[in-house]
């Protein structure tokens, strides 16, 4: 019988606790190529942090991320940028990580799951995915007693990153989570999802709220690769986190269960735009196959300067990048040169029917047909 | 730039013995055309700098110190970053060199030593090999005493690289079979714009090279650009940003000079206190600064890139119909020990417009000032247009002779 499933809750000294649980989970995705590198599993100049080489997108061997946006139930993409997230650590070879931050692989996704009651009932409960990011993986740092090495093989691999909205409330709900999403990437050949084999694991965020009393910061369990051992971790830092008003980063043992302090979270990282890879489309065929649009800054000028129908760019390529560009420059700025960029493309014979204005409170916005005015 | 089997310290200690392991893409095209590689030049650390005094081995002096120790009574300076290159071309040491130009690190040396520099639109050669500095800022240049060997260079040089993402396909003329035609075409293509206001150092310099303009049959126009307050500031921010990102991969660990310390935030510190120069550090702190907040982040650089794209629209507007924009290159005649001392952001003022917005530009050589320092002006055109860039080079030392330093 399905039922409804209010949030789950903790009661300690006979008072109502809650936990907001979001998960990061980064996935190792089937390819014979790391992705910006490109090189076949040794590590390459790039993956090494060498001054002089430049990344590229290598996604040529990749099947499934149109049906993995099909599984949960969003867009992909149509154009992809890349952010630099930098920070300083030994298994980082560059001192920063590309990742997305605006223009991710996926977003706004979930995930149904159905949890089954002791008293044989049902209820789904949606786990919501605000984005799927692209980025690639850091080297595997060894210590022993004797030895602290780095092994850059890892670095560079792509990984897929799911990030998700706080809408977890309870440990077997995270399992459940991760278990499908491990079935939903298995079935579609993207990954084998081995968490013994680093192929998978998740960053587990979570604080306390007591409803109306108080609440906690956040903490951070980071790189986590087991799932079984999550209840003891977590309510035992749940216990420690009630009066906790300091966001904290920790790291499992796993042997001990016990959390190791790693840093507090403040503003851990900074962002900068990965300049070296521009705008890249991404088809929504079946295969991912990369074109980069190499003036993708400088398309303006493309336009500006009466080029279009030499590079033969399609028209529809160019509406997404404006429309991308819109979202991503406001509309106050270029409203007035997408006007003369319309008047050139007319006079070259493209057919600008199409392509309408709208004004409206947040000023010009883009529309594709004129039937929506 | 990288060189197989040569040092590629980027004059600086951080990279001390570090080896190419391969050849940079322009350097393996140019030796692909005939070329010889005849040496490695000094430059300032990493490409920072505007005086070529922030060089781990030393100074650079212009190749016209000599002619200048009599006027001036002291020893000028080459200019940064590529003032090693520049000094050596104008020498005569070599007939071209490469160099990097994020902010006027080829044409401001080339105005100083009285030679050509040539900083192609971005993305028009590749980057490949070249050890970066400000990544949406960077291009390779060229330097050289003729602009024929510049065109020759140019034509080998340029075209797009599956290894490098932002190269653009754009097709790459012969420029030297075009070079003295084109001036007709470029004549006939629109008004060169004249910047009103400059200054005041050059007055005598820029009336006669804006007459050689004029004698060459262009139709001058002046202009204002409203932007030119905003230039500099948003150079600043992303520069150093980006300087900041690219820079974070020296850590004393993989490659370069290396320390051993108990702990990694310790070796860090160690390496990058001692192996930085001040002015490298300078560029790293504001770059951290701005990074550091959210608030830092939105105000400082989204507000810098949003202007850039701004200013980027607004040039093309003004140059839609016209040939080029020509300016002053420099703010001050010439650079001296103490100048290179001290911090003088506003040096770049006229050549960040060109970095900024990607377009090309050239510094030509004109005339010597009253001093005998060599003066050159800055033509910035549209994207993709070096031909005419190269070709009314051409002609301005034509109608103005070579410049030529008396050793």
């Amino acid at each position: 019988m399905l039922v409804a499933s209010p949030r789950a809750y903790l009661l300690c000294d006979n008072a109502p606790i809650e936990l907001i649980i979001g998960l990061e989970s980064h996935v190792q995705f089937g390819s014979l190529h790391k992705l910006f590198s490109g090189s076949a599993g040794a590590a390459c100049a790039l993956d090494v942090g060498m001054p002089g080489v430049l990344p590229s997108v290598n996604l040529f061997d990749v099947v499934g991320f149109s049906a993995l946006a099909s599984a949960l139930d969003c867009k992909l993409a149509s154009w992809l940028s890349f952010t630099r997230k930098g920070y300083f650590c030994v298994d980082l070879a560059s001192g920063y990580q590309i990742t997305q931050q605006q223009n991710p692989l996926m977003s706004w996704g979930r995930i149904e799951i159905h949890m089954f009651n002791i008293n044989r009932t049902v209820c789904v409960r949606t786990a919501h995915i605000r984005s799927v990011n692209l980025e690639h993986d850091a080297g595997c740092v060894f210590a022993s007693t004797s030895l602290k090495a780095v092994d850059f093989k890892r670095s560079g691999v792509g990984l897929l990153e799911f990030v998700s909205l706080p809408c977890f409330d309870s440990i077997s709900f995270v399992k459940l989570y991760l278990l499908k999403l491990k079935l939903v990437l298995s079935s579609l050949g993207l990954s084998s999802c081995a968490m013994a084999d680093a192929r998978m694991r998740f960053d587990f965020n979570f604080s306390m709220n007591a409803p109306l009393a108080s609440y906690s910061a956040r903490t951070e369990l980071k790189n986590l690769n087991s799932v079984s051992s999550l209840d003891g971790v977590v309510l035992a830092e749940a216990l420690g986190l009630r009066r906790n008003r300091i966001a904290f980063t920790k790291a499992v043992n796993f042997k001990t269960l016990a959390t190791l302090f790693l840093r507090r979270k403040q503003r851990e990282y900074s962002r900068v735009s990965e300049s070296n890879v521009p705008l890249v489309r991404i088809s929504s065929s079946g295969q991912a196959s990369v074109q980069a649009l190499s003036l993708g800054f400088g398309l303006c000028w493309v336009c500006a300067f009466g080029l279009v129908s030499s590079f033969a760019l399609n028209f529809s390529d160019l509406l997404s990048y404006w429309e991308l560009v819109f979202s991503n420059f406001g509309f106050k700025l270029l409203g007035g040169v997408f006007k003369r960029e319309l008047a050139q493309l007319h006079s070259l014979n493209y057919d600008c029917k199409a392509i309408a204005f709208r004004s409206s409170n947040k000023g010009l916005a883009l529309v594709r047909n004129t039937s929506s005015f | 730039m990288l060189l197989k089997g040569a040092g590629a310290e980027a004059s600086s200690l951080v990279l001390n013995n570090f080896v190419g392991g391969f050849d940079a893409e322009v350097v393996w095209r140019a030796k692909r055309a005939g070329a010889a590689v005849l040496y490695k030049a000094n430059m300032d650390e990493f490409g920072v700098g505007y005086a070529s005094s922030a060089c781990a081995q030393g100074r650079i002096v212009s190749a016209w110190a000599s002619t200048l120790v009599r006027s001036l009574k002291t020893v000028v300076l080459a200019g940064g970053s590529s003032g090693g290159c520049a000094s050596a071309v104008a020498l005569g040491c070599s007939a071209v060199a490469l160099g990097t130009d994020t902010g006027g690190s080829v044409r401001q040396p080339a105005s100083y030593n009285g030679i050509v520099g040539l900083k192609p639109t971005y993305g028009r050669c590749s980057r490949w090999g070249v050890i970066e500095y400000s990544s949406s800022l960077d291009q390779v240049g060229v330097l050289a005493r003729a602009s024929s060997d510049c065109a020759f260079l140019c034509s080998a040089v340029f075209g797009v690289d599956s290894k490098d993402w932002t190269s653009a396909k754009v097709p790459v003329p012969k420029y030297e079979l075009y070079v003295d035609s084109a001036i007709g075409l470029a004549r006939a293509n629109g008004a060169v714009l004249v910047l009103r206001r400059h200054t005041p150092c050059f007055d005598q310099s820029w009336t006669y090279s804006l007459a050689c303009l004029a004698r060459a049959g262009f139709r001058l126009v002046e202009i204002d650009l409203p932007f030119a307050d905003m230039l500099l500031p948003c150079y600043c921010v992303l520069s150093s940003v980006e300087c900041c990102s690219n820079l974070a991969r020296y850590d004393g660990i993989k490659f370069g000079l290396k320390f051993r310390d108990v702990s990694a935030f310790a070796l860090y510190k160690k390496l990058r206190s001692v192996g930085f120069s001040a002015e490298v550090k300078r560029k790293l702190l504001t770059g951290a600064y701005v990074m550091a907040t959210r608030l830092g982040y939105e105000r400082y650089y989204l507000k810098a890139q949003r202007l850039r794209f701004g200013i980027k629209n607004c040039l093309a507007t003004r140059l839609r119909h016209a040939l080029a924009v020509a300016t002053p290159l420099v703010s001050s005649p010439w650079l001296t020990g103490s100048s290179g001392s001290c911090v003088n952001a506003s040096s770049d003022v006229y050549t960040v417009l060109a970095s900024l917005t990607g377009l090309p530009s050239v510094s030509t050589p004109a005339c010597v000032d009253c001093t005998g320092a060599p003066f050159g002006f800055q033509l910035v055109a549209k994207p993709f247009d070096e031909l005419s860039l190269i070709s009314i080079s051409r002609f301005v030392s034509c109608v103005c002779g070579k410049l030529e330093p008396v050793c």
